[in-house]
């Protein structure tokens, strides 16, 4: 190597990242050229200050608090679920569940079907990206409760999933109505999660009375593998940032 | 005595909820870790050591008694920031590149003295990785923490390698350049104008 190599080329051969015979090429270079070399001890000394910074302290009570949220997800529900003397208590929880999540649903259908098709116009008013998002903290937070029924409920076989069949269905409905409202407003990754809900969602309503294990297990691998109950989780934060007002807004909107 | 992470799992696959906090206890700080230096923010770092957990718990039946826990759920808490990281990509705000000029001129006139403050080190790190991008951040943790392939990279990030390959280049031009008051001056003011 005759000139010298760029900064750009030092910092990638500082990572490891040039194609082999360029690496051989900086690496006879450096031998030899002393300002190139400061540069590129530069760049290493910098990636191995890195590796000194930690993390901040999550605090003393990290333990706890986690412990707080993780234990009523894992072994208590299992327990939950096992005892069947309390279905008929979580019947009603789910009848009740179900009756607020039809008017939740049918207000947010009502609010979507407002919504003015011009995207030039939504954007500047703000006003359908908001009505958008107080809906889509519903639809996540009512697809969560679903996620969590589909993977934890009881799998014996031969399950009566109705309430679970008719949730999916009214999911999927306004699923396809927010879907097309978050891509019209320029919000593609809750459109993106929406669809990835999606084919379980169709299959969960479409599914028969007495659903077999075996396709219950298929629908829990299908959720698992894909993450889904963690994107939905992830997506419902996101849209509750996204929700909180701006520290500034100027003068206002339009 | 407490059991081993082994006989921990064992009891907790027979429902004992106290052997599966003690493995919470155990790993949840290295899971945190790792999730932090993935997201930048400890909410959603919180977030995924709550999600591995989960998800280990689910698949703790398919753990095999010889593999080591700590190594299998780091893997699951991987996997889980890495779905996080994904899904937030879209959100991903790019940084204003006077943030990080700004950033290397308030830090500029570092003493000597100064510069060994493991504290100063550690705040001038967080800050200048928050100042990447989400896709450079999972790529530069990924690549320089993890020790990751490219090709893994950009699985992870869902974007060809090339792409991969230039987040993380990014990545470490920004680091330099955030970092540089905290290396030793040599003569890297050669051609950093210009070559």
């Amino acid at each position: 190597m005759t000139n010298h190599p760029s900064d750009d080329e030092l910092i990638q051969h500082g990572s490891g990242d040039l194609p082999a015979h360029a690496q051989d090429e900086v690496d006879t270079h450096l031998r030899l050229c002393a300002p190139c070399r400061a540069i590129s001890d530069d760049v290493r000394e910098s990636l191995a200050l890195v590796h000194l910074a930690d993390v901040p302290d999550p605090g003393a009570d990290f333990e706890d608090r986690m412990w707080a949220r993780i234990s009523p997800l894992v072994p208590r529900q299992r327990r939950l679920w096992s005892a069947r003397q309390l279905v008929p208590v979580i019947a009603w929880a789910a009848v009740v569940i179900g009756m607020l999540a039809v008017s939740a649903a049918s207000l947010s259908y009502r609010d979507r079907s407002r919504f003015p098709v011009n995207t030039s116009l939504e954007t500047r008013s703000g006003a359908p990206r908001r009505v958008l998002l107080a809906a889509l903290d519903d639809h996540f937070a009512e697809t969560e409760m679903l996620l969590v029924e589909l993977l934890n409920g009881p799998g014996t076989g031969h399950e009566s999933l109705e309430f679970e069949r008719a949730t999916a269905g009214d999911l999927v409905a306004s699923g396809r109505l927010y879907r097309e409202t978050a891509e019209d407003t320029g919000q593609r990754q809750f459109a993106e999660i929406i669809d990835e809900l999606e084919p379980v969602l169709v299959d969960v309503a479409r599914s028969q009375d007495a659903v077999e294990q075996d396709e219950l297990a298929g629908w829990r691998e299908r959720i698992e593998d894909a993450g889904l109950l963690f994107k939905v989780r992830a997506a419902t934060n996101e849209v509750r940032v996204r929700r909180e007002p701006p520290v500034s807004t100027g003068k206002g909107a339009l | 005595m407490q059991p081993d992470d082994r006989a921990a799992v064992a009891q907790a696959l027979g429902g004992d909820q106290a052997a599966y906090h003690l493995l919470v206890e155990r790993h949840g700080r290295s899971i945190y870790r790792m999730a932090y230096r993935m997201t930048g923010r400890r909410e959603d770092a919180e977030d995924i050591v709550q999600e591995a957990f989960v998800r280990a718990f689910r698949q703790l039946g398919r753990f095999e008694a010889r593999a080591n826990f700590g190594t299998w759920l780091y893997r699951i808490g991987f996997n889980c920031a890495i779905d996080y990281v994904r899904s937030r990509r879209h959100r991903e705000t790019c940084a204003l590149p006077e943030t990080l000029e700004r950033l290397v001129a308030e830090r500029g006139e570092c003493s000597t003295a100064d510069r060994v403050y493991a504290g100063q080190i550690q705040a001038q790190v967080s800050q200048a990785l928050d100042s990447l991008t989400v896709q450079e951040r999972t790529a530069f943790v990924m690549r320089h923490y993890h020790e990751c392939a490219i090709e893994e990279i950009s699985d992870a990030l869902g974007v060809k390698t090339n792409a991969a390959k230039h987040a993380v280049f990014r990545a470490v031009k920004k680091m330099r350049a955030a970092l540089r008051p905290l290396v030793t001056p040599t003569e890297v003011g050669r051609r950093v104008t210009g070559t």
